[in-house]
């Protein structure tokens, strides 16, 4: 385990859900495995310049989705985690995210033949 | 002229918290900051300086010269007063000049690195310096009766706490421990509550542990000869203790110049930096040791320690 997270404190997302998807990034990708440590709140605070809470808010909605596993005066591990079967609605659910998201990119500018390029290649990457 | 003493050396401290504090506010304080980049902001601190050294100065010998009824109950508070209160003003007028500039706005990015990393040893070799002392001290009071005093009191005391010879040394073995103290803590500090993307970190607790113990081994050295009539195994003793202090100090001076050449960090984030032409003492860019007029600034520490050494003797 040697990964790191960026996240830009000027973002209009607010800084507790970069820290959450960055890390979940990280934890569905495998780069961060079950019983690994994390860094304690306190240090990732002080690493990002952060206050506590903004972390810690983090941290226990990783921890809600079952990602991470919180024990008072422990570092948080990576958790076991079984994936949960997903509902119709939330398939849907993903599928409207994805569409407004690709909607959002063609926007920016960015061709469809480029947008298709990096789906597939997030497609192989979630296949492999 | 031991009361004096020891209220010189209460006073030259404050002087010198006076200037640190001027210090810290402008590295935590980026508005700082940016007044002290303008002509203006660096005069107001040369002037600010300036006068928290001439009262260093004039106010040290002022105690040193003084009896205790003058000093008390107006002058002494008054001397500690008068640069607290400048600094305070001095504060607010930044305050408000900073109104009028507007702040660079620089992209703001941090990183978090996942990997875990374990406690360095030399934190837990910041715990040793004060039980040394103490043993010390320890010691010294088991054996005040079998030493030779270069200034015995008149009439020996019963035991050597009530030994104004005994608590003169002691205190300054005293004074050592809360430094050594304030230097683990700023190690445990520097480690704990320091962002890992600082370059300079570990450097600086090591740095830490090392004056923590250059100052256990000095401050004997230098005192004990003071007070006491050493064999002359005792004197190489004191010797062997001052070099090593020194060598510790050279040696982690080194290794912090070292680090900073190492290391990619923007120019920006360096606490230290040497520029002829730029006129600040501290400013965004860190510590400039490279102007000349701010060496006046940076040996204002031995104004402090030169005064009560005068005094002793």
């Amino acid at each position: 385990m040697a990964s790191r997270i960026r996240i830009d404190l000027d973002s209009p997302v607010p800084a507790t859900r970069q820290i959450a998807d960055a890390l979940r990034v990280e934890l569905v990708e495998g780069r961060l495995k079950p019983g690994d440590e994390l860094p304690s709140v306190r240090r990732a605070a002080v690493d990002l310049g952060l206050h506590f809470n903004t972390v810690a808010d983090a941290y226990r909605q990783l921890a809600a989705e079952g990602w991470i596993d919180l024990k008072h005066g422990r570092s948080a591990r990576v958790a076991e985690r079984k994936a949960p079967a997903a509902s119709r609605d939330a398939v849907a659910g993903y599928r409207q995210r994805l569409r407004a998201l690709v909607s959002q990119m063609r926007a920016d500018g960015i061709s469809s033949r480029r947008i298709a390029d990096e789906l597939e290649t997030l497609a192989k990457g979630v296949l492999s | 002229m031991m009361a004096s003493f020891q209220w010189l050396i209460l006073f030259e401290t404050l002087m010198l918290t006076d200037l640190l504090l001027l210090r810290l506010t402008r590295g935590r304080d980026r508005l700082t900051a940016i007044v002290m980049a303008e002509a203006r902001g660096i005069r107001a601190s040369r002037i600010f300086c300036g006068a928290v050294m001439a009262i260093a100065l004039v106010g040290g010998l002022v105690i040193a010269l003084s009896p205790e009824e003058v000093l008390f109950p107006w002058l002494l508070p008054v001397l500690i007063m008068v640069p607290a209160v400048a600094a305070s003003l001095l504060f607010r007028w930044q305050r408000r000049a900073v109104l009028s500039l507007e702040a660079e706005q620089a992209p703001r990015k941090a990183v978090l690195d996942l990997a875990g990393e374990p406690t360095p040893q030399a934190l837990w070799l910041a715990a040793l310096p004060p039980l040394i002392t103490a043993g010390l001290v320890y010691v010294l009071a088991a054996q005040w009766s079998s030493l030779v005093l270069r200034d015995p009191a008149p009439v020996p005391a019963t035991t050597p706490w009530h030994d104004p010879g005994f608590k003169g040394l002691v205190s300054f073995l005293v004074f050592g421990v809360v430094w050594n103290v304030y230097f683990g803590i700023l190690s445990l500090m520097m480690w704990y509550g320091v962002s890992r993307q600082y370059a300079f970190r570990r450097s600086q607790v090591q740095a830490a542990v090392a004056l923590s113990w250059s100052q256990t081994l000095l401050m004997p050295a230098w005192v004990l000869p003071l007070w006491l009539r050493l064999s002359p195994i005792g004197l190489l003793v004191c010797a062997v203790s001052f070099a090593v202090g020194t060598g510790l100090l050279v040696r982690f001076g080194r290794r912090a110049r070292r680090d900073w050449q190492a290391s990619d960090m923007p120019p920006s984030s360096y606490r230290f930096y040497y520029d002829r032409n730029d006129p600040s003492a501290f400013g965004e860019r860190g510590t400039n040791l490279g102007n000349p007029w701010n060496w006046a600034l940076f040996t204002a520490p031995a104004v402090f320690l030169a005064l009560p050494l005068w005094s002793l003797w």
